[in-house]
């Protein structure tokens, strides 16, 4: 196979991710790095989060005024509105932002009041991601969630009547016992608050999660495998009535409202992330930190809070640009591959495009190489055969020095 | 060594009735070995041999044993245990005077310990019946040598119990070894004829000639000549085993050791062969010899083509140590370039498979094995078959036959009703029946190769909750009315895939067949139908419905690196899958068609 080169996304990193650890509780489906609330750490956490992105701008990682800035977690609504509106003017003045920028903030249920909406809006968040997974108490209270469906629905209430920026809400299907049934009331449910972006995630069991531990009990703790494609429907099918797009497997959104952030993740391009357990990429390298929080705060005002770096090389590049580029209704630009991995991308991947492309599962049209509409249930079965083809992966298993940023 | 003081013997014995464990204190007895050199089981020098508990390979071992205050030379001769190697037994037998018929006094007589006695018995050997395990709690020694009484006429009282556990009876038993089995006969005056009773591939050293000396003497320097291999040589080292390799001078009539001749392949060896003067060339060929000749056939194909070439040097470097093992290029339509493999039988089969994957690191696919066939054209030729997919086509052929063999089965008396149930359903013949003792009955059946090659002992085992033991030799080729089915998956049709059945079987083989394959293809983006078909006529179909989701819903900053660990985890998973057109069929189907599904 002949080598191929990765030269790199398009610009240099303008999008940051910060991780925000604290929970009141901790779900059963949740494998982040994430420790109970400690509000007395708010300020050791935000200092800490001040000197990485300290180190990051004098790294050579090149960030460019942010056009994105997510605050994840965890459960970044729990920072105090002061604490917030520091942490924002500290990662603005160390990187700049550019008129226009995203700020996304997470935020449960519980968090959604007035004040707190007002507040956010004054320190300068324009996005919110409502984290609502069912309307259904029994099963929020099964998920060890802190809310029940009341709260979900004043909160959407709440965001819908007073919020005036953009805004997303999670639902989570695939819960035990779960019928189409369910998953159309839900969708129904919040359709009632016309939120301009709706996210849908598939209940994964996690390694390391409640979940994991009671199912290797050998507890059922899942919809079974072979309800999935139904309840998928159960889903797809009164979102796309209602005028969203599937823009990604699990994302959609009306009038192009998209999350500008996460397709910053689905072009493979580079971003930094900050906090216990984010991770980065930045050609060529990836990199996260220690997930665990005093290992974090010790390391990042030490030798620095990465626990693991590697270079990835351009095959292994090639084939994470397919893997989320597909999942994307868009799908990838070619001109963009012919520029980032040169046009030897294509015998790079042997005969497993030409197969594909003869069997429908792929489509180049329009200069994007996609999926046709119905593949996007299937993008990993797709991608096992693009890899098995591919002549190499994973890079040369080199692990990059560790280094300072 | 005088050859009135040397003995020399084999121990023949059905597989774990203890032949290693006494050929351990044999050689512990004699002070062979020190006890700090011991290795479990000495004379099992592949790890494969080791890790399975069976001797593929014959190896010897010379000791000295003094009786009355003379020292005799006893020279053991280790045969391999499995009926695969028939050929390599009955060499290695003729290298002998005697042997020790080794019997489980918890187990009795069992198929394998008949067929040894009679391999033995043509050879001409004094046999020693030897009933091991009597420590053990469970040990019935009375009633095995009365069934070694009844099955194999030897009179009881010639029976020694033993326990080559804890050595007791051991020496008892050297002394008979002493007493009864005769010195090697043959004339030390004559010229040299020494037999080849097998060999080995070393990677420093070459190949390295087992013999036997029967008449005259070998002498390092001779100029030696392989009568039927025709090839030349020098005798550049001669030795003995005891049991690793020492250096002699000499090794005179009757005597047992190793030949280094500088010879590069195992091909110029052949066992069963004469080794004899190159100046003499008088002297007349030891009976027996014939060339091993392949019974169990699959193909061995590269999962990636371009492994092609790699492949062929690993089954050269196998066939280095394996003469047995045959293979020539052959081409599928459904797999490409690969080789046709040939072997004595099913275990020697998975042996060169497991030995490949050890030693080559080439990712294989293997189709499921079938037997040679003998077809009959039109116009009275006759040709071998090692391929289904060789099978002319069917307006030449005038007749088709397939490999019959002689099947002993030896079970408890109560298993009867179901061994005879299965054997019927494989097509076997009923032959005769007889009680070893009370409760146990050897059956005997004819039956066709193809019957037994894959899954029939497993079927037997569980039929008769593992009692029965069987042993089966080759017994002609008769005419049958045997058609070949292809199995076609969506539409194309999979040459590796098909198989020559009897006429009668062929609707719920092909049946069987598609339901394996469906539970073992994985399901793709696509329908994928599978159909076996005889001649024109589809027998069986089921479709494989294709894949409705499986994608993971979350994809964000963190699960990039996460997600291409899994492709390159999946990546590997795939590397036994072959494509045929678009579908990926995983090796395991190749294998696992003649198998039938799981009942």
């Amino acid at each position: 196979m002949d080598r191929i080169v990765d030269f790199g996304p398009p610009g240099p990193p303008s999008s940051v991710y910060v991780h925000i650890p604290f929970c009141r509780d901790r779900c059963t489906y949740c494998a982040f790095a994430t420790l109970a609330d400690d509000p007395a750490r708010h300020r050791e956490l935000v200092e800490a989060l001040e000197l990485e992105a300290a180190r990051a701008s004098h790294a050579s990682l090149g960030i460019a005024p942010l056009q994105t800035l997510y605050l994840g977690g965890g459960t970044p609504a729990l920072l105090a509105p002061a604490l917030l509106a520091r942490l924002l003017g500290s990662l603005k003045d160390r990187f700049g932002l550019s008129p226009g920028a995203e700020i996304t903030l997470e935020a449960n249920p519980t968090d959604v009041d007035a004040a707190a909406l007002a507040s956010w809006h004054e320190v300068g968040i324009t996005r919110l991601s409502v984290g609502i997974q069912t309307f259904r108490d029994d099963v929020l209270a099964g998920f060890g969630r802190h809310h029940d469906g009341g709260v979900a629905r004043a909160a959407l209430q709440r965001v819908a009547q007073r919020w005036g920026g953009d805004w997303s809400a999670d639902l989570l299907v695939g819960w035990l016992g779960q019928q189409p049934e369910d998953v159309r009331d839900d969708i129904e449910a919040l359709l009632g608050f016309d939120p301009p972006h709706v996210a849908v995630y598939g209940l994964t069991i996690e390694p390391h999660t409640v979940l994991a531990r009671l199912r290797a009990a050998g507890h059922a703790v899942a919809a079974p495998e072979a309800s999935h494609p139904d309840l998928d429907r159960a889903w797809s099918e009164p979102l796309e009535r209602a005028g969203y797009q599937r823009y990604e497997v699990s994302n959609h959104c009306r009038d192009g409202r998209r999350s500008r952030h996460n397709q910053v993740y689905w072009a493979n391009a580079s971003y930094v992330g900050l906090g216990p357990g984010a991770s980065s990429s930045v050609h060529p390298h990836r990199w996260s930190n220690h997930r665990d929080l005093d290992r974090y705060l010790v390391a990042v005002s030490g030798v620095g809070p990465r626990v693991s770096c590697e270079i990835v090389s351009p095959e292994a590049r090639l084939l994470e640009s397919l893997a989320v580029g597909l999942r994307t209704a868009d799908g990838l630009p070619t001109v963009e591959l012919d520029r980032r991995f040169t046009p030897a991308w294509r015998d790079a991947l042997g005969g497993s495009l030409a197969e594909l492309f003869a069997a429908g599962a792929l489509l180049e049209a329009g200069g994007f190489l996609r999926l046709p509409a119905s593949g996007m249930p299937t993008v990993d079965r797709l991608m096992a055969s693009v890899a098995a083809a591919c002549g190499r992966l994973g890079g040369d298993g080199r692990d990059a020095t560790v280094g300072v940023i | 060594m005088k050859q009135e003081l040397i003995r020399n013997f084999s121990i023949i014995a059905h597989i774990d009735h203890g032949k290693s464990t006494l050929a351990d204190r044999l050689l512990e007895l004699t002070r062979t070995v020190e006890l700090r050199d011991k290795r479990a089981q000495l004379l099992d020098s592949m790890d494969l041999e080791r890790e399975r508990g069976i001797t593929i390979k014959a190896a010897a071992a010379s000791m000295e044993y003094e009786k009355d205050g003379q020292s005799y030379r006893l020279n053991l001769i280790d045969t391999p245990g499995h009926v695969d190697f028939n050929y390599e037994v009955e060499r290695s037998l003729q290298a002998c005077e005697g042997a020790l018929l080794l019997v489980d006094a918890t187990q009795g007589v069992e198929a394998q310990t008949v067929h040894n006695t009679v391999l033995a018995d043509n050879a001409g050997l004094t046999i020693i019946p030897v009933i091991n395990k009597i420590d053990v709690g469970s040990a019935r020694p009375e009633a095995v040598s009365e069934e070694i009484e009844n099955v194999l006429t030897i009179e009881r009282e010639r029976c020694i119990g033993v326990s080559a556990k804890t050595g007791e009876g051991v020496l008892a038993l050297l002394d008979r070894i002493v007493d009864e089995i005769p010195p090697p006969a043959g004339n030390p005056e004559g010229t040299l004829r020494a037999l080849i009773y097998d060999a080995e591939f070393n990677d420093y050293r070459g190949v390295i000639v087992h013999v036997r000396i029967v008449d005259g003497s070998l002498n390092a320097g001779d100029r030696i000549r392989m009568k039927a291999g025709g090839t030349r040589h020098e005798a550049l080292e001669l030795g003995l085993f005891r049991p690793q390799m020492v250096p002699c001078k000499t090794l005179g009539t009757g005597e047992v050791g190793y030949l280094i001749a500088n010879i590069k392949t195992l091909a110029d060896v052949r066992v069963g062969d004469t080794v004899m003067l190159d100046k003499d060339s008088t002297s007349v060929a030891l009976p027996g010899y014939r060339p091993a000749r392949s019974m169990v056939f699959c193909g061995i194909y590269p999962t990636a083509n371009k492994d092609f070439d790699i492949l062929r040097t690993a089954l050269e470097r196998l066939q280095l140590n394996d003469a047995a093992f045959t293979f020539a290029p052959e081409t599928s339509d459904a797999l490409g370039f690969g080789f046709r493999c040939g072997f004595l039988g099913l275990l020697h089969m998975e042996i060169v498979q497991e030995r490949l994957e050890r030693e080559s690191h080439v990712d294989i696919v293997q189709t499921a094995p079938n037997v040679t066939y003998e077809v009959v054209l039109k116009d009275g030729t006759i040709r071998r078959l090692d391929s289904p997919s060789q099978l002319p086509d069917v307006m030449q052929v005038e007749a088709l036959r397939e490999p019959m063999v002689k099947l002993d089965i030896v079970t408890p008396d109560e298993h009867i009703g179901s061994i005879m149930k299965l054997a019927i359903e494989r097509r076997g013949k009923f032959l005769h029946r007889e009680y070893l003792g009370p409760g146990r009955v050897i059956i005997g059946f004819r039956i066709p190769l193809s019957e037994i090659i894959f899954d029939f002992f497993d079927r037997l085992k569980s039929a008769t909750r593992g009692y029965a033991t069987m042993d089966y030799e080759f017994d002609g080729f008769d005419v049958d009315d045997l058609v070949k089915m292809r199995i076609l998956v969506n539409g194309e049709e999979v040459d590796a895939l098909s198989a020559i059945v009897h006429r009668d079987q062929a609707s719920p083989k092909g049946r069987s067949i598609i339901k394996v394959l469906r539970k073992e293809i994985p399901r793709h983006l696509f329908k994928v139908a599978l159909q076996a078909a005889i001649g024109g006529k589809i027998v069986a179909r089921e479709d494989i419905a294709p894949l409705r989701k499986d994608v993971t819903s979350k994809c964000y900053g963190g699960d990039i690196s996460r997600k291409r660990k899994l492709l390159e985890k999946q990546k590997a998973g795939k590397k036994r899958m072959k494509m045929v057109g678009s579908v990926e069929i995983p090796q395991k189907a190749f294998f696992a068609v003649l198998k039938g599904p799981d009942d």
